[in-house]
């Protein structure tokens, strides 16, 4: 009851000092100066419809991470120019369609990670729009850093977002892909062994595409 | 010792290096241990051994060429070498899950005494691999040379395996019978290994049984050995039990204990616990339990985008395990680990991408 009572004092009362403080964490962890630059940068996103709130954490990180003010500053504009770069890959795949923060970060995230961004693009447009990209787009990516080629990967997460897989079980493809992966098997072959429904023939690999990098497993010799 | 004894040591010495450079060999280790042997054909004698080896283990090729030199008590020693080469490869390219192997390899021995052996072996095998355990079918043909004999002595014959996987525990059996003059000889082996922080342990035992026509009583072998890291470079290997003869080689049977260091290049990949990086996907619903392997921390947080990046400390399971649990939204999270409450590191084995500020950062994904 004491703890209760105590609770209720208390919460308010904070709250209250920090609305005294004038603040969002974002204000509270930097400096002015720095505050002040991080907000126009957030400004800027904002005029191209760039999501913010990915901004702000990442000067939240910055500032957790004890990073100098300019190298902050250097990184929030990265990844403004980042996620304006994915919104509009996003965008021309399925011009009209609702675009989520989530799938836009998803997006700069999978281009980190080596998807190419025609395949972003494509992705988009295959995909139905009611249907969240957050996780094919990752897991395209896990996909593709275990030697998929990256339009073969695409097509593999188009065949299961289209058979109505969860993205749960889309989730579980690339842990599962890596018990192929270990005695053997090409990313390819792993990768069909890993899919929870059967696969269609995959198109041919265009030119220039990932080639596969298959891992040698236990159970050769004795 | 013998004189020419430190000459071939030096020379395997000088090929390990010369062929263990990064670009070419995955992993070179060297044993230098004591031993105390003792063969059917004679009495125990202590032995000091020297024993090279370099693998090459690249997608669809493992090669492996080794030896050892031994020198014995009464000026007596042996060398041995043997090498062998494994190509990997999908016969069918419709049946994904089947992978075809040959192996072929090769060894030979010289004794102090003039006695010199020599054999090579052939395999095919025809892999299933499943999530957790695997099999394999497929025929080996072996040949065998002394200087005591007349001719070359040939065997051939079927062999099986299966292996299973449990956590950090790798089980095998082979059953490999063999016909040699016109006898059928059965043989089965079985291997069980895991690893338990810097320790490796194995533990073998084998059977053969003799036909009744060949005079041979039947076998049974066995032992084990514990290899402790003390650096990624450095362990400490004990090892005893028996092994079988050699009948394609006429070499006695043995039991021995050995005691000795190990310099590698690097520890050998574990089975499990190799898996690459992916990101961490945690369920759509419900609380996300979120494990981490950080060994030798005192205390491990987790910072990220949902915590705004203030540390929430994690809870201390077993075997440096570390559990995290909580409801985080939907989407792409990013986070880091903090262990000791210093060091800023992407949780092990999750993939990492630039943080932009110098480091690498994790990321978790709820559907």
């Amino acid at each position: 009851m004491r703890g209760i009572l105590l609770v209720t004092v208390l919460v308010p009362l904070t709250a209250t000092t920090l609305a005294a403080q004038g603040g969002s964490p974002l204000q509270q962890r930097l400096d002015r100066q720095t505050f002040e630059a991080v907000r126009a940068i957030m400004d800027s996103a904002r005029a191209y419809s760039v999501p913010t709130g990915p901004l702000a954490d990442k000067a939240l990180e910055g500032a957790a991470k004890h990073v100098p003010a300019a190298r902050i500053l250097a990184a929030v504009r990265q990844l403004r120019n980042e996620l304006a770069d994915a919104r509009g890959l996003l965008r021309a795949g399925a011009p009209g369609a609702p675009l989520g923060t989530e799938e836009i970060v998803a997006a700069a995230d999978a281009q980190r990670r080596g998807v190419p961004a025609a395949d972003v693009t494509q992705l988009r447009h295959d995909v139905p729009t009611a249907t969240s990209l957050v996780v094919p787009l990752t897991v395209l990516g896990d996909l593709i850093q275990r030697g998929v080629p990256a339009d073969q990967a695409r097509g593999v997460i188009e065949q299961l977002v289209t058979a109505g897989v969860s993205a749960q079980q889309i989730a579980d493809v690339p842990s599962r892909m890596d018990v192929g992966l270990k005695v053997g098997a090409p990313p390819l072959d792993a990768l069909r062994s890993a899919s929870p429904i059967p696969l269609h023939p995959l198109p041919p690999t265009r030119p220039g595409a990932t080639p596969p990098v298959p891992n040698r497993g236990p159970g050769h010799s004795l | 010792m013998i004189r020419r004894a430190p000459m071939i040591a030096a020379a395997t010495t000088a090929a390990l290096l010369i062929v263990s450079t990064p670009a070419l060999a995955q992993r070179w280790q060297l044993d230098v241990t004591g031993n105390r042997i003792g063969y059917d054909t004679a009495g125990g004698i202590s032995s000091a051994s020297f024993a090279p080896l370099v693998e090459w283990n690249r997608p669809s090729l493992y090669a492996s060429l080794g030896g050892a030199l031994a020198a014995f008590q009464g000026n007596q020693w042996t060398t041995q070498g043997h090498g062998e080469l494994s190509l990997l490869f999908t016969p069918f390219r419709s049946l994904g899950a089947f992978r075809a192997e040959v192996v072929a390899s090769a060894d030979g021995s010289v004794h102090s005494g003039g006695y010199r052996t020599a054999g090579t072996r052939g395999e095919l095998r025809l892999h299933v691999a499943g999530r957790n355990a695997g099999m394999w079918l497929g025929g080996a043909a072996a040949t065998g040379w002394t200087t005591g004999a007349t001719g070359i002595a040939t065997s051939a014959g079927p062999t099986a395996g299966v292996w299973g996987r449990q956590g950090p525990l790798d089980a095998m059996v082979t059953w490999s019978p063999f016909r040699l003059q016109g006898d059928w000889y059965q043989q089965a082996e079985g291997r069980l290994s895991t690893t338990a922080g810097p320790v490796d342990l194995m533990g073998y035992v084998g059977w053969r049984g003799a036909p009744a026509a060949s005079g041979l009583p039947n076998s049974t072998w066995g032992g084990a050995s514990a290899t402790l890291w003390v650096s990624r470079q450095l362990a400490l290997v004990l090892r005893g039990g028996s092994y079988a003869s050699d009948l394609l080689q006429a070499l006695p049977r043995g039991k021995y204990i050995s005691f000795g260091i190990r310099l590698s290049r690097g520890r050998p990949s574990v089975w499990a616990g190799t898996s690459a990086p992916h990101a961490l996907y945690a369920p759509a619903h419900g609380e996300a339990v979120l494990r981490f392997h950080v060994p030798k921390a005192s205390r491990v947080d987790i910072v990220g985008d949902w915590t705004n990046w203030q540390p929430v400390a994690l809870e201390r399971a077993s075997k440096g395990d570390w559990i995290f649990r909580a409801h985080v939204a939907s989407g792409v999270h990013r986070f880091n680990l903090i262990v000791n409450g210093k060091d800023w590191i992407a949780a092990p084995g999750v993939s990492a991408v630039d943080d932009g500020l110098g480091g690498k950062i994790s990321l978790l994904v709820v559907p």
